[in-house]
């Protein structure tokens, strides 16, 4: 499927077909003991992980299980193994096996096989009724999964995917016991039985998850005694008043001051760019957006250089412009490129009168339209009232309407808007997954500008499957270009995440995204 | 429930109720000056409330109270004082029509119910019952959670809706009460052998009778509207940004600051209490003066 | 008595019935989008057909008949449906926190009781003096400072003397001494209002007494003659206080709502603030019958203490 993917793929097979993920091992804890209090600022919907993206879900559950591979979290996105003790893959991209680890062993005292393996990724990829995977598509291009022996899984495909390996580490894609499984598929949904490092003791709904260490973790560097995880509402006053150590979705500046303020040495700070894009899409019912033009001008009156800058102080978004990729990483446009396309210029006083020109000649002067806003103060509130701004600066009479979550997605679904806030949230900065959701509306049900762009459906048919890294890079850059002038989904800006730790709490490295990582394998309480 | 004074017979003046009520005289006052500076925020309020100026925000090293910004500025750098001075006009309007829409029907609704009696009466009695088993907060939310966000002029329509239905059967009940025992009087059968219509004996005839409690009702509502718009908006489901509300303030966007940047939350609160106080003060009082008996 | 009690009983079942109907068809006017909210909220593809599909499982499809008759056939054996979030019994939710919020309405209602008499006695017999009016100032200032920014105030200040205490609610049998830690910061903060509409019911309530016609004839113009009859016209001045008392308590069930947001409480009140983001239809029409169904006994409770007191009333109706 991806071609950034068959990169990793590329790394790992020039490291042999016998790369040892096992780099973990001699992970030791520098301190042993305490119980880590964190706090969440969502409710889990279910315990399943093969059914949810949510972060909530992630932060309580993913203690308490273990993937096939996972990420080297100082060496992002370096695969290491999990339960997989040694994997390669076959020259055709056909076939890859995997040797387990021996002796892991789930929280109830059976033993982890490869049996185990199977029957999770057949839940993944094949639910049965009843049961959502929102990864199934993900794995649909595995054909059958075979176990030669207990500690050996082979995965055939049916066509060479380079999302696999990434797929095999993503974190949500928890192994389950296949005993768990076979007693009744929607077992997962409300119980738990993993080989993670902290074993589940107790949910109180809608206040507090509890797990205990898991003496016999295969990695053995869980150091803490046990976790404590509480539904919070606001980060701030817990950490500060000792209710809670860490939360990891992330802080936004101004509470990041108050917290220095308030905390002092007490709290330390780990940022990283989270891979979750800001857009504005527009609609492409409204009439007034089917000349381009106008589109464009809504985008050009957007500065995108001071005015990000000074938006990054009070929220948590990157305070530079970027494309839809994520600045510098492999595939982005390069900025003197980025910066040549209207809307992403420096001169912006030079970009709005002619913006304002432009609106004229389209005869939208003064053009009223409506932006659906999602009622959360960060970074939803912030972005809008700035926009807002912007846009009166070029004359425009931008309407903002809030609506709670539940109201908002409606009204996303239904095309119920002019503009819309929305997100593109991605944990690997790839073009194949983050360039989907601009493609024609009748391919992606994520494309809420609901347009139709053939010629953009073809650049990204090209990339997906290009193999050479320059070639994809010239392709996905023509992309880039082509789909930031078309300006139905503009891109504000990538995020800043920042998560505030009390600095008792060590040995955490942060991810990109807030979905990464939530295993505290390593942490420890000094 | 007491007795109602029909006709009040001795002229009760202004001046009577100054020096009878000075606390409500001093409510009273209050209201006039919300009101005016409501009215007028355009030319009151220093700033436009939805101009943003991120130099003066507290994030980025400004906002505090200084001769620019009286009040200080708020997290985009928007001037305090205007967004209060706005958000009287949006408490105001909010929890005057909300009020006012809820003590009319509640007071047709009673009037009606006391006119026709037996069955009729019963039936309403029962449906009030019913409405008033729910607290006022959590109908108000059902409502909000039920209708879309509907913005007229800059008035949500939907909160006010959500306010002015809790109120309704309150009102109902009261009015109800008071109407009963005018109902029964020699010059409602008069009317009736006349040949009146109901509706013109129940708005020309009964209604005017109850102006008292009306009055107190509409004033007290009012403030109890203002709280309950504060709420709401600060629990995110009343008014939203970016239009000035004191609840809002309180919530969201300036509650990470007020360990930092207290003014954003002390000013706010501070306009609602006075605000709901003021209207308070002067129910309290009209009610001592007018009826002292009637209970709310 | 007996029979009053009984009748009265029997009559809150249509009530109660007529609540369930309602609330069933009011939240049913408008429904939203919780399956898109669960599945697509976070980001990520999902298909409108997963999406169907999920609505499907979740019962959401059904023509809204059966919807009705699967919720009403429930109702007698306490089966209020599932929640459509967590995908529990939505009576399972809503018990997990009832405690929570009735402790935190006990609690404040004993601090109102010991402050309010005190308060409204004094108000009443020192009317029209310097007394009174400090009183009532506080007391309209009960009602017109919003809770929630109490609260906020409360948070700051025990933020600036030391810690909060520990999330996660603890049980009274358990650890008391947090547990009252826990509470009382936000006990404070609905007492104040609570505090203020009781002191007032009791003054304008003893004021009556004061000015009723057989007392008048006592000539009562010392402070000392007024005392004595406060004493004798208590009892009447008690009930309407007690109305008072129970009716709020029966309110601050449902409205802790946004007090219990301030304190990061896991209430009620907080459950019905997240049911309403999240549109959980199901757990959203529970609660409100809960908080209907606790009002209704209470006040059938305040009836029949009244009634006990009061014979006349039995006979009345």
């Amino acid at each position: 499927m991806l071609n950034f993917k068959k990169s990793i793929v590329g790394v790992l097979t020039l490291a042999a077909f016998t790369f040892t993920g096992n780099a973990a091992l001699a992970a030791s804890c520098p301190k042993t003991g305490g119980i880590m209090k964190f706090g969440v600022k969502a409710e889990p919907p279910t315990y399943d992980m093969h059914g949810t993206n949510s972060y909530a879900v992630m932060h309580f559950v993913a203690q308490h299980y273990s993937t096939l591979l996972t990420f080297d979290w100082n060496k992002f996105p370096k695969l290491e193994g999990d339960v997989a003790d040694t994997w390669n893959q076959s020259a055709d991209g056909l076939k890859y096996t995997f040797k387990l680890k021996k002796g892991i062993k789930f929280h109830d005292g059976t033993a982890l096989t490869s049996a185990d393996v199977k029957a999770t990724y057949d839940r993944l990829r094949n639910p049965p009724k009843g049961v959502i995977s929102v990864r199934k598509a993900l794995f649909s291009s595995i054909s059958t999964i075979e176990t030669p022996d207990d500690n050996t899984v082979v995965f055939n495909l049916s066509k060479p995917d380079a999302f696999m390996m990434d797929g095999f580490a993503s974190p949500f894609n928890a192994i389950y016991s296949a005993k768990d499984i076979a007693k009744d598929p929607k077992w997962h949904l409300k119980n738990i039985n993993g080989t993670g490092p902290y074993k589940f003791t107790s949910h109180s709904k809608g206040e507090s998850w509890k797990a205990a260490k898991y003496d016999g973790f295969h990695h053995g560097d869980n150091c803490l005694d046990g976790t404590e995880g509480y539904r919070i509402k606001k980060l701030g006053e817990p950490l500060i008043g000792g209710q809670i150590m860490a939360e990891w979705r992330g802080t936004s500046p101004p509470e990041r001051v108050m917290l220095k303020k308030e905390m002092g040495d007490n709290v330390s700070f780990q940022a990283k760019t989270l891979m979750t894009l800001w857009v504005v899409s527009l609609n492409s019912k409204t009439e007034a957006f089917k000349n381009k033009k106008v589109r464009q001008a809504i985008n050009m009156c957007i500065d995108r250089h001071a005015g990000l800058k000074k938006l990054a102080k009070i929220t948590f978004t990157a305070p530079r412009p970027s494309g839809y990729l994520l600045y510098n990483s492999t595939y982005a446009l390069p900025d003197e490129e980025l910066y040549k396309i209207p809307g992403f210029t420096k001169d912006i006083d030079a970009s709005r009168k002619k913006a304002m020109a432009m609106l004229k000649e389209a005869g939208a002067e003064g053009l009223e339209f409506t932006y659906s806003n999602r009622a959360v103060s960060h970074p939803y509130d912030h972005i809008a009232i700035w926009l807002m701004s912007e846009w009166k600066k070029c004359g425009l009479k931008p309407k903002m309407i809030t609506n709670p979550t539940s109201k908002f997605v409606k009204i996303r679904r239904e095309g119920g808007f002019d503009a819309t806030i929305d997100w593109a949230p991605s944990f690997l900065p790839d073009p194949t997954l983050m360039h989907f959701k601009y493609i024609s509306a009748d391919r992606t049900a994520s494309n809420y500008s609901k347009n139709i762009d053939r010629d953009l459906d073809k650049l990204f048919d090209a990339q997906a499957g290009e193999t050479d890294v320059e070639k994809r890079k010239s392709i996905v850059h023509q992309f880039e270009k082509k789909a930031l002038e078309n300006a139905w989904v503009l891109p504000v800006t990538y995020t800043d995440r920042v998560i505030a730790l009390n600095s008792k709490v060590k040995g955490y490295v942060i991810a990109n995204s807030h979905i990464l990582n939530n295993t505290w394998r390593g942490v420890y309480l000094d | 429930m007491s007795e109602v004074p029909l006709n009040i017979q001795k002229r009760r003046t202004v001046l009577d109720f100054i020096i009878q009520q000075p606390l409500g005289f001093i409510g009273l006052i209050m209201i006039i000056i919300m009101f005016t500076a409501a009215i007028f925020a355009p030319h009151v309020a220093p700033f436009n409330p939805e101009d943003v100026d991120f130099e003066a925000s507290p994030a980025l090293g400004g906002g505090q109270p200084s001769w620019e910004h009286l009040l200080g500025a708020d997290a985009f750098g928007r001037d305090i004082l205007s967004r209060l001075i706005y958000g009287a006009r949006t408490a105001l309007s909010i929890g005057f029509l909300s009020a006012m829409l809820g003590c009319t029907v509640g007071a047709i609704i009673g009037t009606t119910s006391a006119f026709y009696g037996g069955k009729v009466d019963l039936l309403i009695q029962r449906f009030i019952d019913l409405m008033l088993s729910f607290p006022i907060v959590v109908l108000a939310i059902v409502v909000i959670a039920i209708f879309p966000k509907t913005v007229v002029v800059g008035i949500d329509i939907n909160v006010i809706i959500a306010i002015a239905i809790p109120f309704t059967p309150k009102v109902a009940r009261v009015i109800r009460a008071q109407a009963l025992t005018i109902v029964t009087l020699p010059y409602i059968d008069a009317a009736k052998a006349s040949g009146y219509s109901a509706s013109r004996i129940i708005f020309r005839h009964i209604l005017p009778n109850v102006s008292a409690p009306f009055l107190i009702m509409l004033t007290a509502f009012i403030g109890q509207a203002i709280l309950l718009e504060a709420s709401l908006s600060y629990l995110g489901l009343g008014v939203v940004e970016p239009t000035p509300s004191w609840g809002l303030m309180l919530s969201g966007v300036n509650s990470d600051y007020y360990r930092t940047a207290a003014w954003m939350i002390i000013y706010p609160g501070l306009a609602v209490s006075i605000a709901v106080f003021s209207f308070n003060l002067l129910g309290d009082s009209l009610r001592d003066w007018l009826d002292p008996k009637l209970k709310l | 008595m007996l029979k009053y009690a009984i009748k009265r009983i029997l009559l809150m079942i249509p009530t109660l019935l007529a609540v369930a109907v309602l609330v069933f068809l009011v939240l049913r006017v408008v429904p939203g989008d919780i399956v898109e909210l669960k599945l697509t909220a976070e980001g990520g593809e999902v298909s409108l057909e997963q999406i169907e599909a999920e609505k499907t499982r979740l019962g959401l499809n059904d023509p809204l008949h059966i919807q009705f008759i699967k919720y009403m056939s429930g109702l007698p054996r306490g089966d209020l449906g599932i929640s459509l979030w967590t995908e529990e019994p939505v009576s399972e939710e809503i018990f997990a926190r009832i405690g929570l919020s009735f402790e935190l309405a006990l609690l404040s209602t004993f601090l109102a009781v010991i402050i309010a008499f005190p308060l409204g006695t004094l108000s009443a017999l020192f009317r029209g003096t310097f007394i009174d009016y400090v009183i009532r100032i506080i007391t309209i200032g009960g009602i017109a400072v919003p809770s929630f920014w109490l609260g906020m105030l409360l948070i700051m200040l025990v933020l600036s003397f030391g810690k909060l205490p520990p999330l996660g609610t603890v049980s009274l049998f358990v650890d008391p001494l947090t547990n009252f830690n826990q509470m009382i910061w936000p006990a404070i903060s609905v007492g104040y209002r609570y505090t203020s509409v009781v002191s007032r019911m009791l003054r304008s309530s003893i004021l009556e007494v004061l000015s009723e016609d057989y007392i008048r004839t006592a000539r009562a113009k010392g402070l000392y003659e007024k005392i004595v009859i406060v004493k004798h016209g208590m009892r009447n001045a008690l009930l309407p206080t007690i109305t008072v008392i129970g009716l709020e308590f029966a309110f601050l069930l449902g409205g802790l709502v946004v007090t219990e947001s301030v304190f990061n409480l896991n209430g009620i009140g907080k459950l019905f603030v997240d049911s309403v983001v999240r549109n959980d239809l199901n757990l959203l029409q529970g609660l409100v019958l809960t908080v209907a169904t606790s009002f209704v006994v209470i006040n059938l409770i305040i009836d029949l203490f009244y009634a006990a007191l009061d014979p006349r009333i039995r006979y009345q109706s």
